[in-house]
């Protein structure tokens, strides 16, 4: 079924099924809520003044996601948050060491922790974590969304989660 | 062999196709330390999504942002409806108005332009002052013949001599004029007839 995004009534029904996990996109990838809330009120906005019909819910979904990524990494880079983060990142692994042969991680972080580890992952690695742990998406939306191969999209998990073990593991 | 951490990752995030999918679940299931690797990762994939924001953060947002679109978006938009759609033209639709009249009023202009009397090139007209002696003429004027004679029939000239004054006596060659009595014998005849 067709939804154009002028509709009224199908915008709301789109806003109270997409909101949220806009939201997550947008609060993961900035990490400040007021800075998401703003962002995801951008999308919609865009969302209804562009008069756009999709064919189908994800369709919208996939729309809406993307402006928000957009909007969020403009943000970030807006502020030079990028560069500090991985600054500090870089501080942590350093006091972190992993030790080679331990079969067993223990990852034992607060949620502020892990939340500032994601959004200190380089942008094409937080892209794909954000998509695919906090909007739920596959690898294949997640290719369409950020425009690249499915396998690409492996790889970029399989980095994204080493770098994220090695920033919150310590030593038991 | 034992399972990369890519192979382990993509069968974690249940991405792994068949047979490669069976074929990992085989090998977790008698090698301890791809096991132990494959649990530390979907371990730290739990952490990870237990770290998203939560519902009770996003809610009063949600609820917020709706407002305002309400009190902004939405009710502006129903203004320029009441407005009318015709001013709310997209660009496009603009651009594509204004290429069709300037086709037609080329058109226009280049098929009718060639049946009026000034015939001056338009690139002349652009790029130089326009001069006498720039100006060709496409279709030129014929002078008006001089009459002769020949445009004009006998009883036309004679009738102009004997407005003139001049006495005109035509004679055929060869034939003989009818005396009177001869006249006179033909009316008789036709008069029997």
């Amino acid at each position: 079924m067709e939804l154009r995004s002028a509709d009224e009534a199908v915008f709301r029904r789109v806003y109270d099924e997409l909101f949220s996990v806009m939201y997550k996109v947008a609060y993961h990838v900035t990490l400040n809520a007021d800075i998401a809330e703003d962002i995801c009120q951008d999308a919609f906005v865009r969302f209804y003044d562009k008069d756009i019909t999709f064919p189908s819910m994800d369709e919208a979904k996939f729309w809406l996601i993307r402006v928000v990524k957009n909007l969020s990494i403009n943000h970030v880079k807006k502020k030079s948050r990028e560069a500090a983060s991985v600054e500090k990142m870089k501080k942590a692994q350093a006091s972190n060491p992993f030790r080679d042969g331990e079969s067993q991680l223990l990852i034992n972080e607060s949620q502020d922790a892990v939340r500032r580890a994601v959004a200190a992952l380089p942008e094409i690695y937080r892209n794909v974590i954000v998509l695919r742990e906090y909007a739920d998406l596959d690898y294949k939306a997640i290719g369409r969304i950020l425009d690249i191969s499915e396998s690409n999209v492996k790889v970029r998990v399989h980095r994204a989660r080493k770098e994220l073990e090695a920033s919150l593991m310590r030593e038991v | 062999m034992c399972l990369d951490d890519q192979i382990l990752n993509t069968y974690i995030d249940g991405e792994l196709s068949e047979p490669w999918r069976s074929g990992a679940e085989e090998h977790l299931s008698h090698c301890k330390a791809c096991a132990d690797r494959a649990e530390a990762i979907s371990h730290l994939r739990n952490v990870v999504r237990r770290a998203a924001v939560t519902a009770e953060e996003i809610s009063p947002r949600k609820d917020r942002v709706l407002a305002i679109l309400e009190k902004n978006t939405l009710s502006r938009q129903k203004k320029q409806t009441r407005l009318g759609r015709i001013v709310n033209m997209k660009m496009g639709h603009l651009v594509g108005m204004a290429a069709a009249y300037t086709v037609v009023f080329v058109g226009a202009w280049s098929l009718f332009a060639g049946h009026g009397e000034k015939n001056i090139p338009i690139a002349a007209a652009q790029n130089a002052p326009i001069e006498i002696s720039n100006i060709t003429p496409v279709r030129s004027v014929q002078p008006e013949r001089q009459k002769t004679l020949d445009d004009f029939s006998l009883e036309q000239i004679l009738q102009y001599l004997d407005a003139k004054g001049y006495n005109v006596d035509l004679t055929l060659k060869g034939i003989q004029p009818i005396p009177a009595s001869g006249i006179e014998e033909i009316e008789e005849i036709e008069s029997d007839i």
